[in-house]
């Protein structure tokens, strides 16, 4: 019986066009029943400074249960992905399980209540619309996540890689930095809605909300960045131009690396397109002034996609996952980081270094181009 | 050198006879000089229990005791209330002689485990040897008085069983453990996947249960309420003695983000986190087909039991022995991965210094990183023996 039972369960049965097997479906719904078992305990978490015992607002109630049906969203977009690049579907099921039982989208949804699944949930269906070759419906997938977060930016240096590889582009290198400029001008928009225009929309009221709460401006709102070293709140003005000047040359190198990429028409695995994608977060953030805990999201997720493909490297993201959370924890707790965020942003960048002394060098050996 | 069998006759090595005997002494002059150290917890806890037990009457009359507070089952209770009318030697002595007895027979479950794979008396006994002195082992026992080999010793034959494939004795010993202590559900998850291996069935596990009435009995001809035994263990994982902290000197994720912060919110919610994650392992581990052979089995319990340790609120520095234990074993059955017994008790120890020496010589989120390495290192290979890839 004992036999029967669990052969039972681990036997693929069709169901429309799909074969599952019952252990997959099990997995499926327990995510959903932990996820939100997991959700409700930290429900009631508020900002540092405000009362815990006062009611929620239904406002706010209302904000993280939207962030929460978002994080289901992208959870079964990030399952979906991840069996389109790896082929295999029990990965793309664990995928959907761990990103909706990640501790980050809980906290982001349920914590921070910024609605962060919105957006990631577009990079993603941007991903895999570009996987099937609709470049229209990507291009307004991304251009919409940039429109919600410019987080979403940080992507912008690999898209004439993301978009570009696999169909010949008769060396008009014009047309791989049409998406990224389209990007960068919906950035400008998208932090003029913001901050010039004073929008009732409401994520980025919410966003507007947390950015009153820090009280002072610092070259690092908690991120583990290049910031934590030098230290946050020193020559802010100074740092801030000399950073942001830095990060423009770097983008721009890196687009052009990218673009040239692209240009040559070749075909990359789509190994060296997640690589090209994550380098691009793990680097702008890590050297751009103001980021937040929430920066690290894009390259957490996709970190992800890239682990997947290439499972030895799992350790990038255990630790961008990981380093998120403490950032984000550092926000909630009294008294800041529980050690010092320096640490946290020493272990980025020799994750950074990782990726391109060493990764870099082992994933761009298989390709033909290069 | 190889055992020389002939037919089911055993002749006994000299060599390791004698290395048996130089360990068994070692390890008994080990602990000797250890024998008055007095833990916090002794004070605090054991001292006040005994006393309680001896007012009562002591015996199996000592059960019927009220007491404040006490956490622990019958079956411990017991050997408590019976060391209370001792006459020999006092309390603290005759409770850390009980927990060296047990040292004795986890260091023999080791030494069975040891030669049945490798058929060599001297590996057999340099196993026996490595769990004896394993320092959070010796420090658990003989420094603090503390209980946990009794169930890890259980665990142990538990898994000797199971891995000669007699489930039902092996369930036997699992639910001895279990009526002794809670911690030995942190690795149940690997009797799931022993189920879905078809190497243990359902009704073995009624063992579990079956143990822990047995274990009950003495409290019962006390006189002590039948519902309040049973629920021990709902009080202990609802109780409100360890929610000061989300780790208690453990190395686990809380030492990296904070072990003083929400710690009603987190502490549910890492409830979740463990969950999750022992759900994902077990579904990747019960989903595919692969050769199921003891290192895997090791590395598979090991990683399982890491998990929980590692993502359950409260835990304590001793919680990890069954990891140390079975990275001991572990070593006997691939022996060029000494780092994994090696960085996996230097965690643990790490907790024990602490709290034993108030001595917090490196910042514990260092050892938390070693754990994680450790974690990773198992979940690669795991990974890899169930893709079915060499390493």
């Amino acid at each position: 019986m004992d036999e029967k039972f669990s052969k039972f369960l681990t036997t693929e049965y069709k169901m429309g066009k799909l074969m599952i097997a019952p252990i997959d479906l099990l997995l499926l719904l327990a995510t959903v029943a932990f996820g939100i078992l997991f959700r409700s305990k930290v429900f009631g978490i508020v900002y540092p400074g405000r009362d815990p015992e006062a009611p929620m607002a239904s406002y706010d109630v209302f904000l993280k249960v939207f962030g929460s049906c978002f994080d289901l969203v992208l959870a079964v977009l990030c399952g979906i992905y991840t069996g389109l690049i790896t082929g295999r579907k029990l990965r793309g099921y664990l995928i959907y399980a761990l990103t909706f039982l990640l501790p980050v989208m809980v906290m982001s949804s349920c914590m921070f209540k910024t609605g962060d699944s919105v957006y990631l949930s577009l990079l993603v269906l941007f991903l895999i619309l570009e996987h099937f070759r609709k470049k229209v419906p990507a291009a307004a997938a991304y251009l919409a996540a940039v429109l919600l977060q410019p987080y979403a930016l940080l992507l912008l240096p690999a898209l004439p890689v993301l978009t570009g590889g696999g169909e010949k582009s008769d060396g008009r290198k014009g047309e791989a930095f049409l998406l990224p400029a389209a990007s960068a001008l919906a950035g400008v928009l998208s932090c003029f809605l913001r901050y010039g225009m004073q929008t009732g929309f409401f994520l980025i009221q919410s966003q507007q909300v947390l950015d009153t709460v820090r009280g002072e401006r610092l070259l690092s709102y908690n991120a583990p960045n290049l910031y934590q070293l030098l230290g946050p709140d020193a020559f802010v003005s100074e740092y801030t131009k000399a950073g942001i000047a830095l990060t423009l040359i770097v983008s721009i190198c890196y687009l052009f690396w990218t673009a040239g990429m692209a240009k040559t028409g070749e075909k990359y695995s789509m190994g060296a397109k997640l690589f090209t994608a994550y380098a691009s977060c793990m680097l702008l953030s890590f050297i751009m002034p103001g980021m937040c805990e929430r920066s690290g999201y894009v390259g957490m997720l996709l970190s992800v996609f890239f682990v997947m493909l290439y499972p030895k490297y799992c350790y990038h993201a255990i630790a961008q996952v990981i380093l998120c959370f403490m950032a984000g924890a550092a926000f909630f707790r009294e008294g800041g980081w529980f050690h010092s965020p320096a640490y946290a942003a020493l272990f980025q960048l020799l994750l950074i270094l990782d990726l391109f002394c060493r990764i870099k060098k082992e994933i761009f050996a298989t390709e033909e181009v290069l | 050198m190889q055992a020389k069998e002939t037919g089911k006759k055993l002749h006994i090595d000299p060599e390791a006879l004698l290395l048996f005997l130089l360990i068994t002494a070692v390890g008994c002059y080990v602990r000797f000089v250890m024998r008055n150290i007095v833990a916090g917890d002794y004070k605090m806890f054991f001292e006040p229990w005994v006393a309680t037990l001896r007012q009562a009457g002591g015996g199996i009359k000592g059960l019927a005791a009220e007491f404040e507070y006490v956490d622990y089952t019958t079956p411990y209770l017991t050997i408590l209330s019976f060391i209370s009318i001792c006459p020999f030697l006092n309390t603290l002595l005759l409770m850390k002689m009980v927990s060296i007895a047990f040292d004795f027979s986890a260091a023999f479950a080791v030494m069975a485990i040891v030669y049945d794979r490798t058929r060599s008396q001297k590996s057999a006994v340099l196993g026996y040897g490595a769990l004896l002195l394993c320092p959070t082992v010796i420090a658990n026992s003989a420094m603090w008085a503390q209980c946990d080999i009794i169930f890890t010793s259980f665990v142990l034959w538990s898994l000797f069983f199971m891995l000669r494939k007699k489930p039902a004795i092996s369930m036997v010993f699992y639910g001895i453990a279990f009526a002794f202590k809670l911690q030995t559900f942190f690795l149940l998850p690997l009797y799931v996947i022993f189920w879905m291996k078809g190497r243990v069935k359902l009704k073995h596990f009624l063992f579990v249960p079956l143990m822990y009435l047995v274990g009950m009995i003495p409290a019962l001809i006390a006189g002590r309420d039948f519902w309040e035994l049973l629920t021990v263990y709902f009080f202990q994982a609802g109780g409100l003695m360890d929610i000061y902290a989300l780790s208690h000197k453990f190395p686990n994720i809380y030492q990296l983000f904070g072990t003083d912060a929400f710690l009603i919110e987190y502490a549910d919610a890492g409830i979740y986190v463990t969950l999750a994650a022992l759900m994902a392992e077990l579904y990747l581990f019960a989903r595919k087909q692969y050769a199921f052979h003891e290192a895997l089995i090791l590395r598979m319990g090991m990683l399982l039991t890491m998990t929980v340790v590692f993502f359950l609120p409260h835990m304590h520095e001793r919680y990890a022995i069954l990891v140390d234990v079975l990275a001991v074993v572990y070593y006997f059955f691939e022996k060029d991965k000494l780092y994994v017994p090696v960085l996996t008790v230097l965690c643990s120890f790490a907790g024990y210094t602490v709290y034993l020496a108030q001595n917090n010589i490196l910042p514990m989120a260092v050892y938390t990183l070693i754990f994680l390495y450790l974690m990773l290192d198992h979940g690669r290979y795991v990974a890899c023996m169930v893709r079915g890839e060499k390493r």
